[in-house]
């Protein structure tokens, strides 16, 4: 008899869910460039071809594995995320991000709540190839307060709020306190993160208690970093994912309090390998990049 | 020996009208509430009030596992808090120096046990659709009151936000998706922990909780409580939340007078 897969669960942020826009792929071949774009404007489920959870699966092939991530949203969402993918797959295994940044997740519509299935961030990769391909998805996102709002041209917040479905065409001076407002909003994050910290010790608790094997772990870590709990599974031994592809390359770990200080350093040296300046990787350094996440096959 | 209790919730369960605003004493900011006419009714046990005006359910999370770490009460009671209650941190006190802004009272026989117990000045702040109303003024007051950055901002200024904000009430029911996620997040760690926990809501927001994990008050929402002692059976929420306001001093939240009526409603998780 065959072993049945094993499943695992990622929830995270647009870390593992986003490649470069432009990136091709055959799998998705029938439905690229739609009005110019490169990406998967027909099958938004999958508008980046490539991930980070892709590129695992590509090299795992005989897991199931749940991407269940979505760019820009925090753990206010991961809740309602872990009770889905519980009664419809019910996985052995989650592997959740420690968000950075702020990530507040707005409501302008009851959308979220009457077709909720298509707002699930699901994706499921077997070999590679996307499992649920045709699944519906919501035409758009949940807006985000954050930080970035503030360093916005008047034009880029009008056209941000009117794609979310909010009219509006202000002026550069009418958006000032907004601006002002949200640009503070980054002098919070460890206060935002203290909340965040709690949260997911429950939902460590949930899930622990539902037998679930669960990791963690974190793309980024900085100043505003707030401790673990000592009973969390974190991958890597708690090193982020941008300070553990340094090592790897350079070696010699610090000390932990040294880190801050080498934050920088790290970041800059892992920008080379993505597609913006801001921690995203080009989709050619995924599947080497993935083997962070190998201890979760290899103790398997 | 009698059994411990805290509530968890919001401005409905912390404040009352202006007259017992007592600037004095921030963690007493209004000298009565409804959960000091709990206590009154049910002097053997002692009660730990931790809720704070316009927070969410996003911090309740931190709230309660400080409650169990300190005084590890038998009884957990929530509401489950309605709107969006966006709490925007920008400073990083709350995260550093939390114990002066854990919202927690202590009552006893309607006597409070911990006046002396340190607060913050400023509460977290929040982005919240209730802004929609203020005048430039006032928004520039709490916004520089709340970021200490000086804030002179005209009307003209304001409009974005305040046109943000007012589009907030129309993902209400969006928002309570993910809130009830999270209170059966809550539930599930604290029945985990042997504790009873029970949940309610102040006005129902037309939506029916659709969950069968959490124990909830019947019926769940205290202003369908009143109304049906008063009038009869509810047959639409509205005419329950217009009922409340004779109650209220500003139409939400109840004046003093009524409190010992209206903490009835908890009695029975007293038996």
């Amino acid at each position: 008899m065959t072993k049945p897969k094993q499943k695992i669960a990622f929830i995270g942020t647009s870390y593992i869910v986003l490649c470069e826009p432009g990136y091709e792929d055959k799998t998705f071949e029938s439905e690229k460039t739609y009005k110019g774009f490169y990406h998967n404007d027909k099958n938004l489920r999958f508008s980046s071809k490539m991930n980070m959870i892709r590129a695992l699966s590509e090299r795992y092939p005989e897991y199931t594995l749940y991407n269940c991530s979505e760019g820009g949203h925090g753990p206010d969402l991961y809740a309602k995320r872990v009770y889905e993918l519980m009664e419809r797959y019910n996985p052995d295994v989650f592997v959740i991000e420690i968000t950075d940044g702020e990530r507040y997740t707005l409501h302008f519509n009851d959308e979220y709540h009457y077709d909720w299935e298509k707002h699930f961030p699901i994706q499921i990769w077997e070999g590679g190839v996307p499992m649920n391909k045709d699944e519906p998805f919501r035409e758009y996102d949940k807006p985000l307060l954050d930080t970035v709002h503030g360093f916005l041209s008047c034009d880029e917040l009008n056209g941000m709020w009117d794609e979310k479905g909010i009219l509006a065409n202000f002026t550069a001076t009418e958006w000032v306190a907004f601006q002002r407002l949200v640009s503070q909003l980054e002098n919070g994050v460890h206060s935002r993160h203290s909340d965040n910290m709690a949260v997911y010790k429950l939902i460590d608790h949930y899930l622990k208690t539902h037998n679930k094997d669960v990791h963690w772990f974190r793309w980024h870590a900085d100043q505003h970093t707030v401790s673990i709990p000592y009973n969390f599974q974190m991958l890597r031994d708690d090193t982020p994912m941008i300070e553990w592809e340094y090592y790897r390359k350079f070696g010699n770990q610090p000390h932990r309090q040294q880190l801050i200080s080498l934050g920088e350093k790290y970041e800059d040296h892992f920008n080379t390998f993505c597609y913006d300046s801001g921690s995203h990787l080009k989709s050619k350094y995924m599947s080497d990049f993935s083997q962070y996440f190998d201890p979760l096959f290899i103790n398997e | 020996m009698s059994k411990s209790y805290s509530f968890i919730g919001t401005s409905y369960l912390h404040s009352c009208e202006d007259q017992y605003h007592n600037s004095n004493n921030l963690r007493f900011e209004f000298q009565t509430n409804l959960i000091q006419a709990v206590s009154e009714k049910h002097p053997s046990n002692i009660i730990y009030n931790c809720s704070e005006g316009g927070h969410g359910i996003t911090t309740y999370f931190k709230r309660l596992l400080t409650l169990l770490d300190r005084y590890d009460p038998d009884v957990f009671v929530f509401e489950i808090p309605n709107a969006q209650r966006i709490l925007a941190h920008t400073d990083n006190e709350y995260g550093e120096n939390y114990d002066i802004h854990f919202p927690v009272q202590i009552w006893h026989a309607g006597k409070p046990q911990n006046l002396d117990e340190k607060f913050r000045t400023v509460s977290a702040s929040i982005i919240d659709d209730s802004q929609v109303l203020m005048e430039p003024n006032e928004l520039n007051q709490y916004w520089t009151e709340h970021t200490n950055m000086p804030f002179h901002l005209g009307s003209k200024q304001w409009q974005g936000y305040v046109k943000v904000l007012s589009t907030f009430n129309d993902g209400e029911k969006s928002r309570f998706l993910d809130t009830i996620a999270q209170c059966e997040v809550i539930n599930d760690f604290l029945v985990s922990k042997g504790k009873e926990v029970f949940w309610f809501s102040w006005k129902p927001n037309g939506l029916k909780i659709d969950s069968d994990k959490l124990t909830l008050f019947k019926p769940h929402s205290i202003s369908e409580w009143k109304y049906e002692q008063d009038i009869g059976k509810v047959t639409n929420p509205e005419v329950a939340r217009q009922h409340l306001k004779q109650f209220c001093y500003d139409d939400n939240h109840l004046h003093s007078k009524y409190m010992p009526k209206f903490a009835e409603y908890f009695d029975k998780i007293f038996k």
